[in-house]
């Protein structure tokens, strides 16, 4: 649930440079999407591998569970 | 025009569903469409080549990737679904097999009735009017060849760095 949220503040932001390179000439907001929608895909594939080491270690994915670092 | 209203509906709509639901299988679907939308507001606003890209790694790769991490990882969480249907029940299997005979008629009638040739996006695009695809492309071997470069680096990182967190513990044991 927390990667999804991630996942929305990036495409709130691909949007915002999609929709003003419309306006643009030389579509260098569509550019920075594209690179920016690469960072994404890294971003999930590299959390999915901590989240599977995780839960190797302690069972369960989630974060609610997570407890060993409180107090 | 209003397509591009509905868009945002549903857009705004199932991004709201998504953050609200409890379980995660809804999330994901919900999530699937706002995906999918956003790829048609992308064709709205005239960059088709990232509308195209957008769905092929956010619904061809994130979106299965983390389905599999899911699966991969904690299966109760995929399995908070109510189970509504009942398989064995006839009712309910004449009312499901009614429902998909009726979605593929209309998507045949739609099919047959859209006329290709009237859609303003692709006709701007297959047209000289718009240098889009190939001014992306120009600034990609260009202007932008660094951050290019950086990506495809950032992408192999990527991959040495998950093959290796992936599998650390299992050497390790």
């Amino acid at each position: 649930m927390m990667l999804i949220g991630v996942e929305f503040m990036t495409n709130a932001g691909i949007l915002n440079f999609v929709a003003f390179s419309k306006y643009d000439t030389d579509n260098d907001g569509q550019l920075m999407a594209l690179f920016i929608i690469v960072m994404a895909a890294v971003g999930v594939a590299v959390a999915l591998a901590i989240m599977i080491n995780v839960f190797k270690h302690y069972k369960s994915i989630d974060p609610n569970k997570l407890t060993n670092m409180k107090n | 025009m209003i397509i591009f209203y509905m868009f945002c509906f549903l857009t705004v709509v199932s991004a709201i569903f998504t953050v609200i639901t409890q379980q995660l299988v809804q999330a994901m679907f919900m999530f699937f469409l706002t995906l999918f939308c956003l790829a048609g507001l992308y064709v709205f606003a005239l960059a088709d080549f990232v509308a195209l890209s957008h769905i092929l790694v956010y619904i061809g790769g994130v979106l299965v990737l983390m389905v599999f991490g899911f699966m991969l990882s904690d299966k109760t969480v995929l399995n908070a679904i109510p189970q509504v249907i009942n398989p064995s029940d006839k009712k309910q299997r004449v009312v499901i097999t009614l429902l998909s005979i009726l979605f593929f008629i209309l998507m045949l009638t739609l099919w047959r009735s859209v006329d290709i040739s009237s859609i303003t996006w692709l006709n701007y695009a297959v047209n000289e009017e718009s240098h889009s695809i190939k001014n992306i492309g120009i600034a990609l071997m260009s202007e932008y060849l660094i951050p290019f470069e950086l990506t495809s680096i950032l992408l192999l990182m990527a991959l040495l760095g998950v093959a290796y967190l992936s599998r650390k513990e299992s050497t390790d044991a």
